[in-house]
């Protein structure tokens, strides 16, 4: 089930509405327990047979959670963070990667059977969510939960279970317990305009240009236009942020309408001027754990150039492959390692000095060649596909690009506006008394019960629906 | 002010799921729909696996999708909004200023070797038809004519797809594949000398042709005939026949695409015999009324293609009763509809298959069964290649799907 379907919003949702706020707010264990038994179905519909893993990693990470707290001794806390990390490790060792390994293995003449395993959905991200919050508590920067039912809320609260944002859990962690206390209905009403905003740039937005990117990428680079390569490209490059940006609104307003504040994962990324820039503001949650959990326990920045670089290129690699269990994604961790150390150590100063049309310009390029490199089904599909955007496939333009630029018009009108901060600026410019106060007040939930009409439209009418993330 | 803006955009909200909640479970059953000419999908049946595996909610989504309240309004909303952006394809439909066309997606051109492999793989599989017919005397042809997209190939905007090269080269290779092997083979384009937009031909909001373009086809099929097999028969000109235009409204499948929101002008017509010929009709071996027009009750009610013959049907015999002609086999695809509608005139007995619905028997078996002196197979250039149903058969190295 995903949060753009009718299932979700037809049935789930109003159920859990139903019983969520029938619940008097005084009785928030209550309320707990009815998002946890609501958030376990809502994983369980994506197929029982993954819900044992769920569960196992929720019980796991209590346990070493208790472990792992202030008050135990050293071998135990360390027995506590060690025990998450082997069993989140593995999990994901065992789910994401055993494929990939024994077909490494075989390409070097093993010949292992490989085995047919089914990823589990979500389980990149409520892992990762299960590891930080033993190590937080091993770190004494996070309170030990003794409530088992708060874990496995903090773990399986359906809004970001399945693609995030990957919530810590400080930053949750005050409001399992106590929330609700301000204005609900500001908290509901604000989360509903997150949502739908969401829910709009998921259905139209993400959708239509995924059908361009499916369409180019599923044809031969090999004899592909240039104009095509590139529009293709383009069209992965919005699908990709409206996609996964959509589901991280979705999430947060989904959060917000029961109370709870989750951080912000995206901001405006296609603006950066740099990648060290775009790379603070694409996938913020994904980027700061392995910044906290990985970069700064290995020594971050601070200690020798080489010793850096080893970390930075750890940190990459990692990052590649929790995105995907191939060697494009490892590729596209390379790509980001590259620029990203060539940006601190020799054109970042440079890059700087630029005018800032040529740094969104080489910040764009790099970010779209990243994302042919993640779209493409091997690395040598990205090799012919990079040509034919090179202008190697033999011809510069052709029919299908001007018929993708046509039949999708006004889609490519609203990616291009939307992945601009327009909403910041005109907050920052309108007056908040008069009419421009009224628009202010009024615009965003008009356009969010638009942009609901216009959504529902689509999931009545079209089949097109796939979400990036959930592979990961 | 705040307060209020919340708490209407909450009722707003949470009243819209309510209502289409509501609306969704009180939708009266459907199972199909009209205007999409498909099955909707059915409600789904939970078991272990399909809810273990999380197929179930899968299924169920589609399910909802399908049977979402208001679908059929909101379908005719998303194609107005669709037609009123001037997308240039909207629901697979090319709405030109003439005519509506197919959206033939992204080449898929295949390479000229692998047209070549299927055209072998059609004529080997056409020469075992014709080698059983000639086997007992009679005369076999294989036809193919142009399909809508094909007719008015020149009324795509030049950025569109139009399938030409691949059309070409699937006619060019079965042309000579089938001349290689002595089948006799009709190409309807080159014989009638069509150009680039045949607008008298082909329809221009349906994938088949006129009914000038269906008595042009019997004409030459017939005469190829008559001059190759010798067999005498009747071949019907202009002057035997009267030409009717029905007053009714046409909903061609491409109008039926796009809800009937954009129209082209077109009416359907028949072609019937100054001379009337008596014949009875049998359907599936039932006895059917002495017609091939299924003509409507009113001058009000909505035509489509079925007005020949009354649609695909797996097995018609028309039976004239003038034992001094042959006996016509006629078999293909939808195409064969309208030749029917006036190639009975010309034998004793008319029997018509369509091998996606008839299941009885063999193609091969049916001939042998019957011997009839002439067989036609008729198959626009998209089927040509395709050798399931209608192409007669599987074949052991497959061929075009």
């Amino acid at each position: 089930m995903t949060f753009s379907s009718l299932e979700f919003l037809l049935f789930f949702l109003p159920a859990l509405f139903l019983c969520y706020f029938c619940v008097p707010r005084r009785f928030l264990p209550v309320r707990n327990l009815v998002l946890l038994a609501f958030s376990l179905f809502f994983y369980a519909c994506g197929g029982t047979a993954f819900l044992p893993v769920l569960l196992s990693s929720i019980a796991v990470n209590y346990v070493c959670g208790l472990l792992a707290a202030p008050e135990r001794s050293l071998a135990v806390r360390r027995l506590g963070l060690w025990g998450s990390g082997v069993f989140g490790i593995g999990m994901l060792a065992v789910f994401k990667y055993t494929g990939f390994l024994v077909r490494n293995l075989n390409a070097l003449g093993a010949g292992l059977p490989v085995p047919e395993i089914v990823l589990p959905i979500g389980i990149s991200f409520f892992t990762f969510q299960g590891l930080s919050y033993v190590i937080d508590v091993y770190r004494g920067e996070a309170q030990c939960q003794r409530n088992p039912f708060y874990v496995a809320l903090y773990v399986a609260l359906f809004p970001q279970l399945v693609a995030g944002p990957i919530v810590r859990y400080t930053t949750v962690e005050g409001e399992l317990a106590q929330r609700g206390g301000g204005d609900t209905l500001s908290d509901f009403s604000q989360g509903t305009v997150r949502f739908l905003f969401g829910l709009g740039k998921k259905m139209l937005l993400a959708n239509a240009m995924g059908e361009i990117a499916d369409a180019v990428f599923a044809q031969s680079p090999g004899t592909m236009a240039a104009s095509l390569a590139w529009l293709g490209a383009a069209a992965y490059t919005f699908q990709i942020y409206f996609d996964f940006s959509a589901y991280s609104d979705m999430a947060i307003g989904l959060g917000r309408m029961f109370g709870f504040h989750f951080l912000e994962n995206f901001q405006y990324p296609y603006i950066a001027q740099s990648v060290t820039e775009f790379w603070r503001r694409w996938h913020i949650s994904l980027s700061t754990w392995f910044r906290d959990y990985v970069y700064i326990p290995l020594g971050g920045s601070r200690c020798s150039t080489g010793r850096n670089l080893l970390n930075l290129g750890a940190v990459w690699l990692l990052t590649g492959l929790w995105h995907g269990a191939e060697w494009t994604f490892v590729l596209w961790g390379g790509w980001f390692f590259l620029l990203l150390a060539g940006e601190r150590l020799l054109w970042g100063k440079g890059l700087a000095r630029l005018p800032r049309i040529l740094r969104h310009g080489y910040t764009l390029l790099a970010v779209v060649v990243s994302w042919v490199l993640f779209r493409s089904p091997d690395a040598a599909f990205a090799g012919s596909y990079l040509g034919a955007m090179a202008g190697l496939g033999g011809r510069a333009a052709d029919g299908q690009t001007v018929y993708f630029l046509l039949e999708y018009g006004p889609e490519w009108i609203a990616c291009a506006a939307a992945a601009l901060p327009v909403k910041r600026w005109l907050e920052d410019r309108l007056p908040e008394t008069g009419p421009a106060g009224g628009l202010r007040l009024w615009g965003p939930r008009l356009a969010a019960l638009v942009l609901l009409a216009l959504s529902y439209l689509k999931l009545a009418t079209g089949s097109f629906n796939p979400f990036i993330y959930f592979q990961f | 002010m705040k307060r209020m803006a919340d708490l209407i955009l909450s009722i707003c909200f949470v009243g819209f799921m309510a209502a289409a909640l509501t609306a969704t479970l009180a939708r009266p059953p459907e199972t199909a729909s009209y205007w999409e000419n498909r099955r909707l999908a059915a409600l789904p049946e939970p078991s272990a696996e399909t809810v273990g595996d999380g197929q179930y909610f899968a299924q169920l989504e589609t399910y909802l999708a399908d049977h979402a309240a208001g679908r059929t309004t909101l379908l005719r909303i998303q194609t107005g909004m669709d037609l009123a952006l001037h997308r240039p394809v909207v629901n697979d439909v090319v709405p030109t200023e003439n005519s509506l066309l197919p959206f033939l997606p992204a080449d898929t051109q295949e390479p000229p070797a692998q047209v070549e492999v299927w055209a072998n793989a059609m004529a080997d599989n056409l020469q075992r038809i014709h080698e059983t017919v000639t086997g007992y005397g009679g005369y076999f042809c294989y036809v193919g004519v142009p399909p809508q997209a094909d007719a008015r190939w020149e009324e795509y905007p030049w950025y569109l797809n139009d399938r030409q090269a691949y059309i070409r080269a699937v006619v060019a290779a079965l042309s000579e594949a089938m001349a290689q092997r002595g089948v006799p083979y009709l190409d309807v384009r080159a014989a009638l000398g069509l150009g680039s937009s045949a607008d008298w031909f082909a329809s221009r909001v349906d994938n088949h042709y006129t009914m000038e373009g269906a008595y042009q086809t019997y004409r030459v099929i017939l005469e190829k005939t008559a001059a190759e097999s010798g067999l005498s028969f009747p071949i019907l000109g202009k002057e035997d026949l009267t030409e009717q235009t029905l007053p009714n409204p046409y909903l061609g499948s491409r109008e039926r695409k796009l809800l009937d929101l954009a129209q082209r002008d077109e009416s359907l017509s028949i072609l019937l015999p100054r001379e009337e010929v008596p014949f009875t009709r049998t359907d599936s071996g039932a006895v059917s009324p002495p017609t091939v027009y299924d003509l409507p009750d009113s001058e009000e009610a909505v035509v489509t293609y079925g007005l020949y013959m009354g649609g695909d049907r797996a097995h018609t015999v028309i039976d004239t009763g003038r034992e001094e002609l042959p006996t016509l086999l006629i078999y293909g695809d939808s195409f064969t509809n309208p030749v029917e509608c006036l190639a009975y005139l010309s034998f004793d007995e008319m029997h018509a298959l369509d091998l996606r619905h008839y299941r009885d028997s063999s193609l091969e078996d049916y001939i042998r069964e019957l011997q009839p002196e002439v067989v036609i197979c008729i198959r626009d250039y998209d089927a040509l290649l395709s050798i399931p149903d209608n192409g007669g058969g599987s074949s052991p190295d497959g061929g075009a799907q």
